[in-house]
């Protein structure tokens, strides 16, 4: 080693030090891409539908990620707190993911079907009317506005950019599938069922009036009503990687 | 790859990369003819040159 | 934004600047320069004069075109910014007497000192009123824009990014011009530099207020925010790397491997967590390029680093400076500090995944990431030590110099963080703290003892030699900035070990039929007072940062010192102290 080189030549110190900090993520974050164990094979996970995605965009622009985690940690407690451990698949078409780093409100990550539509939308509109202590902020706009959803088939689009395996027929028919799972009765409700299996089909705001179209919180409870229920753990080989 | 096998690859080559960045800087930094040139380092900060005065 | 650039203007006009008392002195006076340096920087007023057109282009795109408010509303700022610059650059051409390529430049310092002050009270004020927040859910004011999931990473990208970033921006730019007697390299790239940044601050703090953001706790600017600031980043980069070519000093000083580590992996890790598909090339929406488990080790490498480079490399760099000239003394072990440097990049870059112990990510990952993390230990404490020791045969600066106590307790506080970040990274240890209040602890003992302390020790060094007086305005003030955020910080982080340790132990708490003792909620009651306590801390930190604020305008402004006897001589610029032989440049 020629002596006094990284004293004297600002460049080659430059890229010894990029070289000694591109080691660690060479050898942490490369194998996650190329290791099949990395995420588990499990039946039942799709992508959002649009309405569900709609809905998680909105929990990100609204910063839930900074008090709910998405990610119940293989612990005894958090097992029995919140349900089965978060398996890697769950999050296979989250971008961004949101395991987040902090509970100050509870795990989400299986809270799916565990409240009804009406005990989200008042506890949206007013947390501690149904739960007198508690810190979260209230979102009464979310009821209030209308769903902006005019470039949902673009969203999508950039989706499938990402890897999400949308077909031409999913982005084909994005406007009109949000539009259908609020509509029960509409003709449009089964063909959301068959694209997007286990979809819940309903105005999940309770504002059931005619002409009503899909609010902001429709799509907040949609996206809340589906977490944690696509994979069918019946049928899960829980003898995977991260079993502990 | 199994997960057995790149669990122990990527350890492996994480402590060899550690030693080698540690056993190069140790050499670097105790080589003899290296001290007079830390020393003169060390107190680069001290000197005072005088804005006006330069150049 | 507007305002400050038009204030800025108003300052850098000499005559209107010295009317309204204000003269900040952003350009040096008197010097004579040869024609080839008049053309180069010819050259260089045209680059200026076309990416200022370029800016004011995409911008004016942006904002007519945008199909959405946030990124119209951005195109705007940008737009006007850029108008604003090729005013600026076209009413001060190179061969006008006002602009000579002489002695150091530190009209950007000076600005990006400013910024910093100001950054600094906005940041803490911001992290205030959302602890408030958890502890009365009523100050949310039921408004999008004021809710805590919006103004969450408003704070801490005014304090990180605002505050932190001006502090290195000034220090780094300092530091690199007398370490190797060399002036900082072009004309107007670093004006660019430090003015760019602060756009870049507002476009982030405007974005998330609006609800824009890529959803990536620390990473949250969308897509075309982070292009302009990888723009701003490579310019730094250049400029700093340029200044170390002119340099006439054979040696790099260790403080400026420190700044340059912190900005090339810095823009490694913004380039790679960053990736993102934009929904529309003219829309504020896009999508990580990453999910998942992938995603999640992606985003914890980036920012784990963002501590360790951003926020100990960076400043460790202050550290390697600020305290050797301070007590006029060289640094303890310069040894020390090369074995530092080295271990320290190498180790800290595995660190990320103890973030994401016993998640969906491979136990293989997580056991790398808290091997590291705890062989971090070393270095860490290493360069306490090195810090601490440089002050052996000087103890007494501590209690005669406020300014030293605060770069020493900083140095404190890094070697209690970094002996409790890895504590934290033992898996058995992790499954405990995280989630909860614990870390936030943790994260304010570095960011506002390590991090806040050692800036503010160095803005307290850095007005009066910027500025040419003679001591600050008031030292007796520094002395109760000093106990207000010493008070406020040890409030802080106990009471966050209290909030977290006992949340963490009732989530986990079962009773005797074996069923889970309390439910979410009641962890959320115990933390009431503990919220309060850790609420009015943050008061205390802030009230100190207000005093700081004030501390340097009055010394600016020339107000006579008021206790100029207590201060020490390496106080006062380098060219006012007294018995100092200026030593010319070899």
């Amino acid at each position: 080693m020629n002596h006094a080189i990284f004293e004297k030549n600002s460049l080659i110190l430059l890229l010894a030090a990029l070289i000694v900090v591109s080691i660690g993520g060479i050898v942490e974050i490369a194998p996650l891409f190329m290791l099949e164990s990395t995420i588990e094979k499990v039946q039942g996970m799709r992508p959002y539908s649009p309405l569900e995605q709609a809905g998680r965009d909105i929990y990100i622009r609204e910063g839930c990620y900074n008090c709910h985690s998405q990610m119940i940690r293989s612990l005894r407690d958090e097992v029995e707190r919140y349900g089965h451990y978060s398996l890697a698949a769950e999050s296979m078409y989250d971008h961004p993911f949101q395991w987040s780093s902090k509970r100050t409100g509870p795990d989400l990550a299986r809270v799916g079907g565990k409240f009804s539509d009406g005990w989200h939308v008042d506890h949206m509109n007013n947390p501690r009317a149904v739960v007198p202590a508690s810190i979260m902020p209230s979102y009464p706009w979310l009821a209030q506005r209308p769903l902006d959803y005019a470039d949902i088939a673009d969203r999508l689009s950039a989706l499938r950019m990402t890897g999400v395996p949308y077909s031409d027929e999913m982005i084909a028919n994005a406007k009109a599938d949000l539009e259908a799972q609020v509509a029960p009765d509409s003709k449009g409700a089964k063909a959301v069922l068959a694209r997007y299996p286990k979809a819940q089909v309903r105005k999940f705001d309770g504002n059931t009036a005619a002409g009503a179209g899909p609010t902001e919180l429709d799509a907040v409870v949609a996206y809340l009503q589906m977490l944690g229920t696509l994979v069918d753990f019946t049928k899960y080989d829980a003898s995977g990687p991260n079993l502990r | 790859m199994t997960y057995e096998y790149a669990q122990a690859l990527s350890q492996l080559v994480a402590s060899g990369l550690f030693l080698c960045v540690i056993a190069g800087v140790a050499i670097y930094v105790f080589r003899p003819s290296n001290k007079a040139s830390f020393e003169r380092a060390a107190r680069l900060p001290l000197e005072t040159v005088n804005p006006q005065q330069k150049r | 934004m507007i305002h400050i650039k038009v204030a800025f203007l108003l300052v850098s006009n000499g005559s209107v600047g010295a009317k309204l008392g204000l003269n900040f002195g952003f350009f040096n006076q008197g010097g004579v320069v040869s024609d080839t340096a008049i053309e180069r920087s010819r050259v260089g007023d045209f680059l200026a004069i076309g990416s200022a057109l370029l800016f004011a282009a995409i911008g004016a795109l942006f904002a007519t075109a945008g199909k959405d408010l946030p990124i119209q509303i951005h195109g705007g700022l940008i737009a006007v910014a850029a108008a604003l610059a090729l005013i600026y650059i076209i009413t001060h051409p190179t061969n006008r007497v006002a602009d000579r390529a002489e002695g150091y430049f530190d009209g950007p310092i000076r600005l990006a000192t400013l910024a910093a002050v100001m950054w600094g009270v906005v940041g803490f004020l911001a992290g205030d009123l959302i602890a408030w927040q958890l502890a009365f859910p009523v100050l949310n004011f039921d408004l999008p824009w004021t809710s805590f999931g919006r103004l969450r990473p408003l704070h801490t990208s005014a304090v990180i990014f605002a505050f932190g970033g001006n502090v290195l921006l000034a220090t780094s730019l300092y530091i690199v011009q007398r370490t190797s007697r060399a002036r900082l390299a072009g004309k107007w790239s670093p004006w660019f530099i430090v003015w760019g940044y602060q756009l870049f601050i507002v476009l982030a703090a405007s974005s998330y207020v609006l609800g824009v953001t890529q959803g990536k706790e620390y990473a949250e600017p969308e897509w075309y925010v982070d292009l302009y600031l990888t723009v701003v980043w490579v310019a730094y980069l250049l400029v700093f790397l340029v200044t170390l070519w002119k340099r006439e000093e054979p040696h790099i000083y260790v403080a400026n491997w420190f700044f340059l580590a912190f900005i090339v992996t810095v823009a490694m890790l913004h380039l790679v967590n960053n990736l993102t598909v934009p929904v529309s090339l003219l829309g504020s929406q896009s999508y990580a390029l990453f999910a998942g488990v992938q995603g999640a080790m992606t985003q914890w490498w980036y920012g784990h680093n963002a501590v360790g480079f951003f926020l100990t490399a960076g400043f460790l760099g202050i550290m390697y400076y600020f305290i050797p000239k301070r007590v006029e003394r060289p640094i303890y072990s310069y040894r020390l500090s090369i074995v530092h440097f080295w271990s320290l990049i190498f180790l800290y870059i595995w660190a990320g995944p103890h973030h994401l112990h016993y998640t969906a990510l491979p136990d293989w990952a997580q056991t790398l990431g808290m091997t590291f993390s705890i062989m971090l230990w070393m270095p860490s404490w290493g360069g306490m030590i090195n810090g601490l020791m440089t002050l052996s045969g000087a103890w007494d600066r501590l209690r005669t110099d406020a300014v030293v106590r605060l770069l020493v307790v900083s140095v404190a506080f890094y070697g209690m963080s970094t002996f409790e970040g890895p504590l934290m990274s033992i898996k058995a240890v992790n499954s405990l703290s995280h989630y909860t209040e614990w870390t936030v602890g943790h994260v304010h003992s570095g960011a506002l003892g390590w991090v806040g302390m050692v800036s503010f020790g160095a803005i307290y060094c850095l007005v009066p030699w910027l500025w040419k007086r003679e001591g600050l305005y008031s030292m007796r003030m520094v002395e109760w900035h000093f106990w207000l955020a010493t008070i406020g910080l040890v409030l802080y982080i106990t009471s966050m070990w209290v909030a977290g340790i006992t949340e963490g132990l009732m989530w986990r708490a079962y009773d005797s039929l074996g069923f889970l003792k309390y439910s979410f909620i009641e962890t959320v009651e115990a933390k009431h007072w503990p919220y309060i306590i850790r609420a009015t801390g943050g008061l205390l930190f802030l009230a100190g940062s207000l005093l700081m604020a004030i501390n340097v305008w009055r010394t600016i402004r020339g107000d006579e010192p008021v206790d100029i006897k207590d201060q020490p001589r390496s106080a006062a610029a380098p060219e006012l102290r007294p018995g100092v032989v200026a030593v010319p440049a070899q």
